[in-house]
């Protein structure tokens, strides 16, 4: 694909140590190859499905493109400005949404034929918990995504949110309590139908 | 459910990716929300609503000149005439108001004048009816000159004053009154009109209509200086149509031409208190009255 700023801004920034906290603003299509997977992975904690996360990134990234100018370096890290537009788009959507996410339609296939069993119990893990995040608050499922999904450092994650490290560290240990039970409910509940079936 | 097997499922999720055909769709209407971002990001396009606003801008102060210039003749006139009488609301002042009218009155009568000379009869009358709503708007909106009841000039030569219609005949003789026996008017006849036939009378309409009149004139104090800040009015006390600021006074108010139209004129500095009145008649539409001397009181 060619941009008009892919080439020398797109390698000197690919190549930034502190590029993905970075303050300044990035260029398209700089943005999208750092961090198209993230969001994705963001998304897909947000909706649960991966058609939905797909759609949902979509949003994200054309208005992160429209509204690019608009970052203003505020002390706040540029994936910080990503992560808060992909926040507001997915309540959007959600706001659109008809029906609750169900686990049923989280079971997917497993990929491996060799190991059928593994992966099965793998996948039915994965759609649990995907759908355990859906129930999640807000600011506690970010905490959860950018902590253990996408690997920050709680300092960093401070810094994403906007709030003290202490605060962060406190989130993530309520977080993990809720997401815990947010588990353990949709597990029993999947049981309870796979016994029924 | 420990926090391990938490942790380790969260971590997993870690190598989730979004599938090629998803991402180049995504790759695709980046692509095409970038090109039309840039496009709208040239200074060309940057321009354009700027341009579009200037442009509409001075399409209406265009309109709004051409329809505010527009001769007697033109299809623009009436709707200028309604701005121009639109406008009179915005003059709050009552002697503001009354000189604007007045300037439009002239304007107008300019412009029917002008038509005249040029032939074009229909819009001249059109102008003319213009004309005539506009010095009836003057004529509700000037302050309207109080009639000064003169004392008649009763003729001490006439004995009988009760016009009794008397087959006797008065003591004027009216050498060809011989016809029209059959009514004898009270009012006796022009002593002057014996030759000229009884439709010549001199100017009845023109008497009976109020117009607009302009009283011009100085204002000097006793010792001959010019009197500031004066107040003119047209009664004793009487709310000021003008407070003449430099010596002068242009004060407009609505009279019959022939009518005797009577000025109050009052300054005070304070201490002391000056004024004159001065009556003169409305032989015309503009009167200048010459030099006012204010006296002490």
């Amino acid at each position: 694909m060619t941009t008009p700023n892919a080439g020398k801004n797109a390698e000197k920034n690919l190549l930034d140590p502190g590029f993905e906290l970075t303050l300044r603003p990035m260029r398209y299509p700089d943005f999208y190859e750092r961090y198209r997977d993230a969001i994705y992975r963001y998304c897909l904690s947000r909706t649960g499905t991966a058609h939905d996360a797909e759609d949902l990134t979509s949003d994200v990234f054309v208005k992160a493109l429209h509204s690019i100018d608009r970052y203003q370096e505020r002390g706040l890290p540029f994936v910080a400005f990503l992560y808060r537009i992909a926040r507001n788009a997915a309540i959007d959507r959600a706001r659109t949404m008809k029906q609750p996410l169900s686990v049923d339609e989280l079971v997917t296939e497993p990929s491996s034929k060799q190991n059928v069993e593994a992966d099965a119990s793998l996948a039915v893990d994965r759609s649990i918990l995907l759908s355990a995040l859906t129930k999640l608050k807000t600011e506690h499922r970010d905490v959860i995504v950018m902590r253990f999904i996408e690997g920050y450092s709680a300092l960093d994650v401070a810094a994403a949110l906007g709030k003290t490290e202490g605060a962060v560290r406190t989130l993530q240990h309520r977080a993990l309590e809720r997401l815990r039970k947010e588990f353990d409910d949709a597990e029993r509940d999947a049981a309870r139908k796979v016994r029924r079936s | 459910m420990n926090d391990d097997r938490l942790v380790g499922l969260l971590s997993a999720l870690r190598t989730e990716r979004m599938e090629r055909t998803a991402d180049q769709k995504l790759r695709a209407r980046l692509e095409n929300a970038w090109t039309v971002r840039e496009t709208q990001s040239g200074l060309g396009w940057r321009l354009r609503r700027p341009v579009l606003v200037i442009a509409t801008a001075a399409l209406v102060f265009g309109s709004i000149a051409t329809t505010l210039s527009a001769p007697g003749d033109s299809a623009l006139y009436t709707l200028r005439v309604s701005i121009e009488d639109l406008a009179v609301t915005l003059h709050r002042d009552p002697e503001d108001r009354a000189e604007y009218l007045v300037s439009l009155l002239e304007q107008r009568t300019a412009e029917a004048a002008r038509l005249e000379a040029t032939g074009n009869a229909l819009a001249a009358s059109h102008v003319r009816d213009i004309e005539r709503d506009t010095l009836r708007m003057v004529q509700q909106n000037l302050p309207v000159a109080p009639e000064i009841v003169e004392p008649a000039p009763t003729e001490s030569p006439s004995p009988s004053p009760t016009p009794s219609p008397s087959p006797t005949p008065s003591p004027s003789p009216v050498p060809t009154a011989t016809q029209r026996p059959a009514t004898p008017r009270p009012t006796t006849a022009p002593p002057a009109a014996t030759t000229k036939p009884p439709t010549a009378t001199p100017k009845p309409t023109t008497a009976a209509t109020p117009q607009a009149v302009t009283f011009t004139g100085t204002i000097k104090n006793p010792d001959g200086t010019y009197a500031t800040n004066v107040c003119v009015s047209l009664s004793q006390g009487g709310s000021c149509l003008q407070v003449a600021p430099s010596g002068t006074f242009r004060v407009t108010i609505s009279a019959k031409i022939g009518q005797s139209v009577t000025l109050y004129f009052l300054r005070s500095d304070g201490i002391k208190t000056y004024k004159t009145t001065i009556t003169k008649t409305a032989s015309s539409t503009y009167v200048d009255v010459g030099i006012v001397l204010l006296r002490l009181q």
